[in-house]
C-alpha cells in the first residue's frame, strides 16, 4: 500500500465502486425477471399448497405466444405482448385447472410430480410446434443511456418498471380487494374458508389467472432481454423457487425481496468468486436462509 | 439383439438400485427427496477416480458409498426439519450444486471434460462375454440390495420408519427420535444410489457432470410411482416398466414414419410427461396403498 | 389390484416384444445401415436437428441415384437428448438391434466420449462433431473421426489471426463445457508464443439470466480483442447484452457460432467488425454448394456448419463403402476413409461426381462441405482457415491461414 500513490488507490477505489454499481444494476434486472415468476409461484404455493415445477414454463409460454403475434403475425411488440399474455392465459389456465384442480389427486407430492409431467409436456409441445431455432422478437437492439457506471436501454428500464408495477398491483389486490381477502383466507385455512361459504373454485381460477399472467409477462421480458427457447422456463426453476422460498411462501412482497436477494447476491458474488459459481449462490442463499428461518426471511417467526 | 437385451437388463438393474433407494426414502419413510441424483453422482465419481488411481473396484465402490452416506447425513441434519415440499426443493438444489461443483472443481474431476477410460471389472472371464459378466455383477448387487431392503422394511426399524412416515407427531410422542430414524433411512437410500452410480460409471466407462442432471431423479420417481411407492418388489417392477417404456418409445418411429425425427423426439417426451401424470393418478386409484399421509402444511399458523 | 398390474405388465411386455421384432423385420440385409445419434431434445437441439435433417437429405439423394454399390442407405435416427446416458442407450439400440454399420453425429463431447467405447467395441466407424482435445488422444483403434476442429488446433489459429491483425492483448469469454474449457486451456499458451498477452479469462454457464457482469469482466482489462468461445444460442444472448451495454471492444470467434443466423438475430449493426474464424475452402467447395442446395430446397434455410459436417459424414462413409465395393464391415470402411478423403486424387464434392469417379477406378479426394475433409492419424480433419470480418451483415474474407503455416508457429 505504501508504495502506491494516493491517486492510484483512489482510481482502484473508483473502479471498484463503478463495478459494484454495474453489478447492482445487473442484479436488479435479473431480480425483476425472477420476481414476476416468483411472485406467482409464491401465490400458488401458498394457496394450492404444492410446488408447481411447471410454473416457470408458463413464462416460456408467454414468450412464445407473444413471439407468434409479434414476429409471425407482424403485430407491433407492445400489442403483441398484451395479446401474448391473453393467449398464455387462454392456454395456461385450462392446463393448470385440468392438471392441478380437476384430477382426482390431492397429495402435495403427487401434485408436484404431476407438475413435472406438465412441464415435460409444455416444453415439448412448444418444441414440436415452433421447432428448436432460437427466436427473437421483431425488435431492434437498443443503445443504452449512460449515467456514470449505470447503463440501461429503454427496454431494460421498461423491464424494471413493469416488474415493480405488477408486484405492487398484486400487493394491492391481495390487501385491498375482496378477492384478495378470500385468497389469503384460503391460504390460511382452506377448509374453514369453504365452510364459511367462500367460492373456493372461483378464487382458485383467479389465482391461476394471476399467477400465469405474471409468469407470462416475466417470460416476455426475459425474451426481450435475452432469447426465446423451449427450455428458458425450465432453466429458471431453481432461482425462481429459491426466491419464492426465501421470501416465505404465500407472501408476494417476500417473493420480490427473495428475487432481489438472489439477483443481487449472485451478481455481487462475482466480485469475489469466479462467475461460474454464480448460480450456486442462489441455492446457498436459500439453504442458509432455511436453516435459520425455516419459513422464509419475512415470516412472522 | 441378445446384446441389446443384456444392455437393457443392465440398465434396468442399475436403475432398480436407484429406485430401491428412493423407495426407502419416500415409500417407506416419507422423505420427499428430489436430489437423489447427487448420491448417484458421488458414487460414480468416487468410484471412477479411485479405480483410476489404482484402488480395487470393490474398495472404490465402498468409498463412494461411505461418501454418499456422509453427504446424505449432512444434508439431512441441516434440512430434514423442513416442510416436505421445502425439503424437495432443497434437495433438488443440492443435487444441482453438486453438479456445479463437479463441473468447476477441474483439478479433481476434470470438470466438463469428464473422466474417460474407467476400467470395467469382471472382464475377460473365461467363457463369459464381458457384457454378460457385468450383467451378472449388476444383478448380484440388485439381489443383495433387494434382500437387505426387504429385511430392513420387515424389521422393527422398518416398522418405526413407517410409523414416522404415517404420523411423526405420534412417533415423537412415543419417545422415538424421529430425526435419527429419518437420517437412517436417508443414509440407506443414499448408499444404494451410490452403488448404482459406481456400477453405471464402470459400465459406461466414462463420467461427466452432464450425466447427473435432475432428470435422473425424475425418472427414479417415475419408476417408483409406477411400481407403487412403499413396495420393494414394486420398485423392481416399476423400473422394468419405466425402462421398457422409455426404450420402447424408440421403436415408435417405425409405426409413425411420416413424422420427421426431431418432431418425433419431441412427441416422445410429451408421451413421457403424459405417462407420468396418468401413472400418478392411476397409482392413487389403486387404493392409495401405503401412500404416505399427506401432511397439510405443518408449517402453517 | 395385483392382477391389474400383472395384466398391465404383460401388455407392456407384449407390446415391447412386438416392437422389437418389428424393428428387426424392417432391417433388410442388403442395406447400408447408418445410425444417426444427434441431440433432438435438450441443449444441443438447435444443431442436432439440422444435422438429422441433412443426413436424411443426403441418404435420399444417394438412394435416388441407386444407392451405394447397389445398397440402399437405411437411416436409424435416435435422440441423444444432449445427455451421455441417453446417448449410450441410443447407441446400444443402434448397434445391437439395428446392427448399424456406422454411428454418425454425436454432438457434445460428453456424448461422444460416452458412445465411443460402444462403437469401438462393435468395430464400426463413429463420426462426431465434438471439439474436445481429449477426442484426439482417445484410444479408439482408429474408429473415431471428427469433422470439427480440435480446440488445440483452433487455438493456434486464433493466436495467429490475432497476431496478424495486430492484436497484442486478448481476453477470453468462454462457455463452461469441454469446448470452451479446451480453448481456455490452450489459447493463452499459443498466444504467448506469438508475443501476445491474455488479460483475463471469464467462464460462463449456459442459460444464465444475464451475462452483463461476465462481459464487463472480460472487457475490464481493456483487451484489443475478446475471444468468444461459445455457440450460437449463448452467443446471441452475450452479444445482445454486450451491444446494449455500449462498452465497445472487438470480438473474435468461431464461424459455427457467429454464423448468418447469429448475425440476423443480433442485427448487422451489432455484428459489424466481428472477426470470424472458419475452415477456409468450404463455402466455395462443390460439396458445400450441393449441401446448401439440398437444405434450402427442403427447409428453406442455408446449410450451417453442423449441417455441412453431417453432409460430410455420410458422404465419407458412403464413398468408403463404395471404394470397398460395397463392403459394409467396419474395418473395411475404416481402411478406405483416408483413401477417399485425403489427397492426392481427383477433387470431388457431390455424390454424382464422386461415385462416377470411384466407379471409373479413379483415386478421389473428397473435399467436404465443412472442411477439406482430410483426416490425420488421430482421425481429426486438417484444413486451411479463413479469417472473415463482418461487414454490413455479411462475412467478408480478410485473409487465409494455411494449415501448414500453423505447424511452424
Amino acid at each position: 500500500m505504501g508504495a502506491r500513490s494516493r491517486d492510484q488507490v483512489r482510481r482502484v477505489e473508483d473502479d471498484l465502486i463503478a463495478e459494484f454499481v454495474h453489478l447492482t444494476v445487473t442484479g436488479l434486472l435479473v431480480a425483476s425477471l425472477l420476481a414476476l415468476g416468483a411472485v406467482g409461484l409464491s401465490l400458488t404455493f401458498g394457496i394450492a399448497r404444492f410446488a408447481n415445477v411447471a410454473h416457470p414454463d408458463f413464462m416460456m409460454l408467454g414468450a412464445y405466444t407473444t413471439y407468434a403475434f409479434n414476429a409471425l403475425g407482424g403485430v407491433p411488440f407492445g400489442w403483441a405482448a398484451l395479446l401474448g399474455v391473453g393467449a398464455a392465459l387462454l392456454v395456461g389456465v385450462p392446463v393448470a385447472r385440468l392438471a392441478y384442480d380437476k384430477l382426482p389427486v390431492t397429495g402435495t407430492v403427487q401434485l408436484l410430480i404431476i407438475s413435472i409431467g406438465v412441464s415435460f409436456i409444455l416444453r415439448h409441445v412448444v418444441l414440436f410446434i415452433f421447432g428448436s431455432p432460437l427466436l427473437q422478437f421483431a425488435v431492434e437492439l437498443q443503445r443504452p443511456y449512460v449515467w456514470g457506471p449505470v447503463r440501461l436501454t429503454v427496454y431494460q428500464i421498461i423491464t424494471l418498471v413493469v416488474a415493480a408495477v405488477l408486484v405492487l398491483a398484486v400487493h394491492l389486490l391481495l390487501s385491498r380487494t375482496k378477492l384478495g381477502r378470500i385468497l389469503r383466507a384460503i391460504a390460511d385455512n382452506p377448509v374453514l374458508c369453504e365452510i364459511a361459504g367462500a367460492d373456493v373454485a372461483r378464487a382458485r381460477l383467479a389465482m391461476w389467472a394471476i399467477a400465469i399472467g405474471l409468469a407470462a409477462t416475466g417470460g416476455i421480458l426475459f425474451g426481450l432481454n435475452l432469447v426465446i427457447q423451449p427450455n428458458m422456463g425450465w432453466d429458471l426453476v431453481i432461482p425462481i423457487f429459491s426466491a419464492a422460498i426465501l421470501g416465505g411462501i404465500g407472501n408476494p412482497y417476500g417473493a420480490m425481496a427473495g428475487a432481489l436477494v438472489i439477483g443481487l447476491t449472485g451478481e455481487w458474488s462475482t466480485l469475489i468468486i469466479p462467475s461460474a459459481y454464480k448460480e450456486a449462490i442462489a441455492f446457498c442463499a436459500m439453504a442458509l436462509c432455511l436453516m435459520f428461518r425455516p419459513r422464509g426471511l419475512w415470516s412472522a417467526a | 439383439m441378445t446384446e441389446y437385451l443384456v444392455a437393457l437388463a443392465t440398465i434396468i438393474g442399475i436403475q432398480a438400485l436407484l429406485t430401491l433407494g428412493l423407495t426407502l426414502h419416500y415409500g417407506v419413510t416419507g422423505l420427499v427427496n428430489f436430489g437423489h441424483v447427487a448420491f448417484y453422482a458421488l458414487g460414480a465419481y468416487t468410484s471412477a477416480l479411485l479405480t483410476l488411481a489404482g484402488v480395487h473396484f470393490g474398495v472404490a465402490m465402498a468409498a463412494g458409498v461411505v461418501l454418499a452416506v456422509a453427504a446424505s447425513l449432512l444434508v439431512g441434519t441441516a434440512t430434514l426439519r423442513l416442510r416436505e415440499d421445502y425439503f424437495a426443493i432443497v434437495t433438488l438444489g443440492f443435487s444441482e450444486l453438486l453438479r456445479l461443483l463437479l463441473l468447476n472443481a477441474r483439478e479433481l474431476t476434470r470438470g466438463p471434460l469428464g473422466i474417460p477410460g474407467i476400467p470395467r471389472p469382471w472382464r475377460n472371464l473365461p467363457g463369459v462375454p464381458d457384457h454378460v459378466a457385468y450383467l451378472a455383477l449388476v444383478l448380484l448387487a440388485v439381489l443383495i440390495a433387494f434382500g437387505l431392503s426387504e429385511i430392513l422394511v420387515r424389521s422393527p426399524l422398518g416398522r418405526t420408519l413407517r410409523a414416522v412416515r404415517d404420523d411423526d407427531q405420534a412417533a415423537m410422542a412415543l419417545g422415538k427420535n424421529v430425526l435419527a430414524f429419518r437420517l437412517t433411512a436417508l443414509g440407506w437410500g443414499a448408499g444404494l444410489a451410490a452403488v448404482a452410480g459406481s456400477l453405471w460409471a464402470h459400465y459406461v466407462t466414462y463420467v461427466v457432470p452432464d450425466q447427473f442432471t435432475p432428470e435422473i431423479t425424475f425418472y427414479t420417481w417415475m419408476a417408483m410411482i409406477i411400481g407403487g411407492p412403499g413396495s420393494m418388489r414394486g420398485a423392481l417392477w416399476g423400473t422394468a416398466i419405466l425402462v421398457g417404456v422409455l426404450e420402447g418409445t424408440r421403436f415408435a418411429k417405425e409405426v409413425l414414419p411420416m413424422i420427421d425425427a426431431p418432431r418425433l423426439a419431441a412427441l416422445r417426451q410429451i408421451a413421457i410427461g403424459l405417462g407420468l401424470i396418468v401413472m400418478t393418478v392411476y397409482v392413487r386409484k389403486l387404493g392409495g396403498r401405503t401412500r404416505p399421509r399427506v401432511a397439510p402444511a405443518s408449517a402453517s399458523g | 389390484m395385483k392382477l391389474n398390474r400383472r395384466q398391465f405388465l404383460a401388455t407392456g411386455l407384449a407390446g415391447g416384444t412386438a416392437a422389437l421384432v418389428g424393428g428387426r423385420a424392417h432391417a433388410q440385409p442388403e442395406a447400408l445401415r447408418i445410425g444417426v445419434l444427434t441431440p433432438l431434445t435438450g441443449g444441443g437441439t438447435v444443431y442436432g436437428t439440422t444435422m438429422a435433417r441433412m443426413y436424411a437429405l443426403v441418404a435420399d439423394e444417394i438412394n435416388k441415384a441407386g444407392g451405394v454399390a447397389g445398397k440402399q442407405i437405411q437411416l436409424f435416427t435416435e435422440d441423444a437428448q444432449t445427455n451421455p446416458d441417453a446417448g449410450v442407450r441410443g447407441a446400444r439400440k443402434l448397434v445391437d438391434v439395428n446392427r448399424v454399420h456406422a454411428i454418425l453425429g454425436t454432438w457434445s463431447s460428453a456424448v461422444t466420449l460416452a458412445v465411443a467405447p460402444i462403437a469401438v467395441q462393435a468395430r464400426i466407424p463413429h463420426f462426431c462433431v465434438s471439439s474436445s482435445p481429449v477426442i484426439s488422444t482417445f484410444k479408439d483403434d482408429d474408429f473415431l473421426y471428427r469433422t470439427a476442429y480440435s480446440q488445440a488446433v483452433i487455438s493456434t489459429v486464433y493466436a495467429t489471426t490475432a497476431q496478424k491483425l495486430g492484436f497484442k492483448t486478448a481476453a477470453l469469454l468462454i462457455l463452461n463445457n469441454p469446448y470452451g474449457i479446451g480453448l481456455g486451456d490452450s489459447f493463452p499458451d499459443r498466444f504467448a508464443k506469438v508475443g501476445g498477452t491474455v488479460t483475463g479469462k471469464v467462464i460462463y454457464n449456459p442459460n444464465q439470466s444475464s451475462y452483463r457482469s461476465e462481459i464487463q469482466q472480460a472487457l475490464a482489462g481493456k483487451p484489443d480483442v475478446v475471444l468468444f468461445g461459445g455457440y450460437t444460442p449463448d452467443g446471441i444472448q452475450v452479444f445482445k447484452e454486450w451491444f446494449q451495454l455500449g462498452l465497445g471492444g472487438t470480438w473474435m470467434g468461431p464461424g459455427f457460432a457467429l454464423d448468418q443466423k447469429f448475425i440476423q438475430a443480433i442485427g448487422a449493426r451489432a455484428a459489424e467488425g466481428i472477426v470470424v474464424v472458419e475452415g477456409a475452402p468450404n463455402l466455395q467447395s462443390s460439396a458445400y454448394k450441393n449441401a446448401d442446395k439440398l437444405y434450402r430446397a427442403a427447409h428453406n434455410q442455408e446449410a450451417d456448419f453442423f449441417a455441412s459436417m453431417a453432409y460430410d459424414h455420410l458422404m465419407v462413409v458412403a464413398l468408403s463403402v463404395l471404394a470397398g465395393n460395397g463392403n459394409t464391415a467396419g474395418d473395411s470402411i475404416k481402411a478406405n476413409i483416408r483413401k477417399i478423403s485425403n489427397p492426392p486424387g481427383k477433387v470431388v464434392g457431390s455424390w454424382a461426381d464422386a461415385s462416377a469417379a470411384v466407379k471409373a477406378g479413379e483415386k478421389v479426394n473428397y473435399e467436404g462441405a465443412s472442411s477439406a475433409g482430410d483426416f490425420d492419424d488421430n482421425g481429426d480433419v486438417q484444413t486451411d482457415f479463413g479469417v472473415y470480418r463482418v461487414k454490413g451483415g455479411k462475412w467478408a474474407l480478410d485473409r487465409v491461414i494455411k494449415f501448414g503455416e500453423l505447424k511452424t508457429t
